[in-house]
């Protein structure tokens, strides 16, 4: 088989016929090669479990276990830049080291892995890198110690600033803390800092999530992310609510407090960029704006997915069989779909309708050869007239109440 | 050592205590029927009686080998009657025939236990030696008393540690009983089965009966066997039959010629005649279970008997309900389902109906509500049909201003300008110990029911007699009196004439739009508490749409009650953690599947356990 065609792997399922996406189908800010690609790094390891958290992210078993996951990664970077076509000569422009908590891990360890990604895949300096950091378990030293690794970005998944529902939450911060570990990350010097809120947890009064977002508003930080809670089958607040045990505030209170926390942002300049994520300007995060945009992306480690050349890919989630499996020289990967045609297209227009951008029609069209106002014409219809959608000759974005119905919009133009 | 004391494993042996009987004389033969509570273990000792007569070799006894539907195994109860023949050697060394009729167990199914019990002398009552005397061993004691049937006592189970065999006995006394008499027994150890044996041979009378008069055979059951055409299970009483002559049937005066007659043991197995006294099996060429009435008599076409049997009654369907496919295209394959289904069932009865709301279906009667969902169960699983039901009413008489009274078998029919309503009433025959005659009581008056007769057949034990509306008892009248009386009643009712009620119907508007498939018939001192019902279940199973949903209760165009399921506020995902794209939309796909499921009236979007929102109320209010 001729060098470049597509060669399908085995095991991959196909949704839809006709050609993939070749191109992104939105624009970010200050503009991109069609071809730019980013980096994820998946640290699976994690002190304690959260209680809202379904990832399958825990404790190493023994001390060795991260350093032979870190030996893996490294490892299934070098043979990706080695021996992946679509991925040579593609200009990288973002990484990103998330999990799991990737500050579990030695400093010294993401560093090894962060020179890596810029050695083989030419990451500029100055592009976005960014890390997620537990405020309860890093000090400044490790901050220091990111920084000089190259990181620019700091994210903190601070959730509330609620000492009492932290405590139940199964964090290992307090507000304090959390208010000291992003007074140390100006210090050390990174040019983004951004918090992670979780709006609708149990027994958090509209006073306190008032407060919440008011004093994070007010923090040296361009960044905040709002994330609805969304009780999962398998956590600990999974089980609670199946005991009936757990006391979710009702929808309407959930829509009013995140309504507040918008007006509240916006008053202190930060912009609503994406369903859950506030910006100050220079403060968008590229690297998410690249999955809504049908960048291309490359994810190393358990349980990463990667978008590459219009297949989306995802490595086995369990960090011993990735280890076990990367280092006996075999494929990580636990699964792999390539979207044609209609299923393709409607899964880039439930991706850009996240951002305020909405779908950019021109940009779309490029993309997929098709204008998306009449690619979902009937759904459009139904969804402009119950108020979700605004369709003008630019783009096709959300409404303030087409936001909280996102998913009702999303499958609603799925094939 | 008893050879019943040793284990299961020595079954092979245990085998040639079985005899090979051909004909016997009445005078060796006993019919009975195995009676128990639920879990006392009747099947197990019905399949050890199997083994120990070697009707069954060991190696093919499959568990609870009678009831044969898959069903019925997972339900734990038995639909259809079943008899099997089992030969055994008796303490005078001839051969003995043994026909175990095994019964069903819910009142839907009443008419067919009283049946199979009228083709028995005897019944062995299972009692677990360690849970004693529980609801239904009294129920079925009582059934078999009014049957005038011997009884042998056994006390199941000996082999558990729990088992408490005197305080047993003593809870039999206490029952009119004789406690001293019953056999401890363990059918899962085999232990005891040879007693047992020895007791019903000894205990249960022969069958009497003329074997020279005119035939009359008893038909206790009858099922659908796509080779054989219908198979009637038969009781002989009077005469016999063979093969090649003509039969009529005394009820339907079909008449039909005989093709085979057998017994079970338990695979069927031709013998050349059937004689007074003898259970076994018939089949003459008829094509469907409707020819074959439960409870008819047969008898010879050319020396006919002067009577039937008494006892007949026509399964009459008692409650309708719509059925419908979920997928408008499956029509056409419910309508063959139901054909193939009517073949085995008499008494099934449908015809199409069209709904607004739900598009082409069938109106379908049935026996009761158990009935309905083993009806519902098999389609959907024997014919892989998905289906919409709709909730069950009861046969109305409606008579309008110059014209002649007629029959609505759906509240959707009911007109707005009748001038009278008259509803089905039974009269139903709970028998119960003399303690809860209060609670039924009780129990019955709320059911606009009448007392007709109270007897004491015995210290202990009542016969209570009310006349009532069938519609409060065909939906959860069973449940509410076996919680009532602890599950000691039981109940049996028969037809009973029309009578014209307060009745309405009550419409209910989704968004405005009266939904003909949701309507219902209540009494008017009752519509207004059962539309609240209704609309506050409907509520719960309707999920929140892109707007406010109204959902109104209206008499005409008066309405009752409403409620609103507000408009959904808030559905989005959370973080899309490390660009899995994928997870996200097969969780759209999943929630746009979802969606599929339901049916879209008007602008709403109703799931299909909505149009049993009002049966639903009606469980849920009277808890």
């Amino acid at each position: 088989m001729p060098q470049g065609a597509h060669r399908r792997p085995p095991g991959e399922r196909v949704y839809g016929t006709g050609p993939a996406a070749p191109r992104p189908w939105g624009e970010v800010e200050g503009g991109e090669a069609p071809d730019a690609l980013s980096l994820y790094v998946h640290i699976p390891y994690c002190a304690r479990r959260c209680a809202f958290c379904d990832l399958s992210a825990g404790r190493p078993r023994g001390p060795e276990e991260p350093l032979a996951y870190l030996t893996a990664l490294r490892r299934e970077i070098v043979r990706a830049a080695e021996e992946e076509p679509d991925l040579r000569g593609r200009p990288a422009v973002t990484a990103y080291f998330g999990g799991g908590t990737p500050t579990s891990v030695q400093p010294e360890g993401l560093a090894g892995v962060l020179w890596l990604l810029r050695n083989q895949f030419a990451l500029p300096d100055e592009a976005e890198a960014s890390v997620e950091a537990d405020p309860g378990t890093v000090g400044q030293e490790t901050l220091w110690a990111l920084r000089r690794a190259g990181f620019n970005r700091l994210s903190f998944g601070v959730q509330t600033l609620d000492d009492r529902v932290l405590r139940r939450l199964g964090r290992l911060h307090d507000a304090a803390r959390a208010r000291a570990a992003v007074g140390w990350a100006r210090e050390e010097g990174f040019a983004h800092v951004s918090v992670d809120l979780i709006l609708g947890l149990p027994q958090v009064s509209r006073a306190a999530w008032r407060e919440t977002v008011a004093e994070v508003a007010s923090w040296p930080v361009d960044h905040v992310s709002v994330y609805a809670l969304q009780v999962e089958e398998g956590t600990a607040f999974g089980r609670r609510q199946r005991a009936g045990l757990l006391s979710l505030p009702p929808d309407e209170l959930v829509v009013e407090m995140g309504d507040e926390a918008e007006a509240v942002l916006a008053a202190a300049g930060f912009e609503r960029y994406e369903l859950a994520s506030y910006a100050r300007p220079g403060g968008r995060c590229l690297h998410n704006e690249g999955y809504w945009t049908g960048r291309a992306y490359r994810g190393f480690g358990a349980g990463a997915h990667s978008y590459v050349g219009g297949e989306r890919r995802w490595n086995t989630r369990s960090p011993r069989r990735y280890i076990a499996a990367v280092v006996g020289g075999a494929s990580p990967v636990a699964g792999r779909e390539r979207l044609a045609g209609e299923a393709a297209r409607a899964e880039a227009a439930m991706l850009a309708l996240r951002r305020d951008r909405g779908i950019e029609r021109a940009a779309f069209a490029r993309a997929f050869g098709v204008d998306p106002a009449a690619a979902f014409a009937p759904a459009w219809e139904r969804l402009q007239e119950a108020g979700l959608v605004t369709v003008d000759g630019e783009r096709i974005a959300l409404s303030g109440r087409g936001r909280w119905l996102y998913n009702r919009v999303a499958s609603a133009l799925l094939p | 050592m008893a050879d019943g004391a040793r284990p299961a494993a020595a079954t092979g042996e245990r085998a040639r205590q079985g005899a090979d009987v051909g004909a016997v004389p009445p005078a060796r033969i006993r019919n009975f029927a195995i009676i128990a509570h639920i879990d006392h273990g009747k099947s197990t000792l019905a399949d050890r009686l199997l083994e120990y007569a070697g009707a069954v070799p060991a190696r093919e006894m499959t568990e609870q080998f009678l009831d044969r539907m898959d069903l019925e195994r997972e339900r734990g109860i038995t639909i259809k009657a079943q008899a099997v023949r089992l030969g055994v050697r008796g303490p005078d060394g001839e051969a003995y025939a043994l026909n175990l009729i095994d019964t069903p167990g819910h009142v839907d199914f009443s008419y067919e236990v009283s049946r199979a019990l009228a083709a028995c002398e005897g019944v062995i009552l299972v009692v677990d030696a360690a849970q004693g005397v529980q609801a239904q061993t009294v129920a079925n004691l009582y059934l078999a008393a009014e049957h005038g049937l011997a009884i042998v006592p056994v006390l199941n189970k000996i082999d558990l540690p729990g088992a408490d065999p005197e305080r047993v006995r003593a809870e039999l006394e206490d029952l009119g009983v004789d406690g001293r008499e019953a056999i401890p027994v363990s059918a899962k150890t085999g232990e005891g089965v040879p007693e047992v044996v020895a007791a019903v041979l000894e205990r249960v009378p022969p069958p009497g009966g003329d074997p020279d008069a005119s035939l009359r055979a008893l038909v206790f059951d009858s099922r659908y066997d796509p080779y054989m055409g219908v198979v009637c299970y038969v009781r002989i009483v009077d005469g016999s039959v063979a093969a090649g002559e003509r039969v009529r049937f005394m009820a339907t005066g079909r008449s039909f010629e005989v093709t085979e007659v057998g017994v079970f043991r338990p695979e069927g197995e031709a013998v050349e005649r059937l004689a007074a006294g003898e259970v076994g099996y018939l089949t003459a060429g008829i094509k469907s279970v409707r020819e074959a009435r439960v409870g008819d008599t047969l008898t010879h076409d050319d020396r006919p008997a002067d009577a039937p049997l008494p006892g007949f009654r026509p399964a009459l369907p008692v409650v309708y309900a719509g059925l419908y496919p979920s997928d408008p295209g499956a029509y056409d394959d419910l309508r063959e389902a139901l054909e193939r289904l009517q073949l085995n069932d008499a008494a099934i009865v449908y015809e199409p109906e069209r709904s607004e709301a739900l598009g082409m279906g069938f109106r379908v009667g049935f026996l009761g509500l158990l009935h309905l969902d083993v009806v519902e169960e098999r389609l959907e699983r024997e014919y892989g049909l998905d289906l919409v039901v709709t909730a069950p009413s009861v046969v109305y008489r409606v008579t309008r201003p110059g014209r002649p009274p007629y029959e609505i078998q759906s509240p959707a029919d009911m007109p707005d300008d009748a001038q009278t309503v008259e509803e089905p009433f039974v009269e139903a025959e709970i028998l119960v110990p003399a303690d809860y005659v209060g609670a039924v009581m009780e129990l019955c008056q709320e059911r606009r029911g009448s007392m007709v007769a109270l007897d004491y057949r015995s210290a202990e034990r009542a016969a209570i007699t009310y006349r009532m509306p069938l519609a409060e008892i065909v939906f959860d009248f069973y449940d509410r009196l076996k919680s009532r009386t602890r599950g000691y009643a039981s109940l049996d009712y028969r037809p009973a004439g029309y009578e014209a009620s307060d009745l309405v119907k009550v419409q209910v508007l989704l968004a405005g739009e009266a939904v003909d498939a949701l309507s219902f018939v209540a009494h008017r001192s009752r519509a207004e508490a059962r539309a609240r019902a209704v609309l506050a279940r409907l509520r719960e199973v309707i999920p929140r749409q892109l707007f406010d949903v109204a959902l109104q209760a209206a008499i005409g165009r008066r309405v009752i009650a409403r409620e609103t399921v507000r408009a959904l506020r808030k559905d989005v995902l959370a973080k899309c953690y490390g660009g899995d794209v994928t997870r996200k939309r097969k969780l759209l796909e999943k929630q746009k599947a979802g969606k599929r499921r339901m049916r879209e009236i008007g602008r709403v979007e109703v799931p299909q356990a909505a149009f049993m929102a009002v049966l639903d109320a009606e469980r849920e209010g009277s808890r």
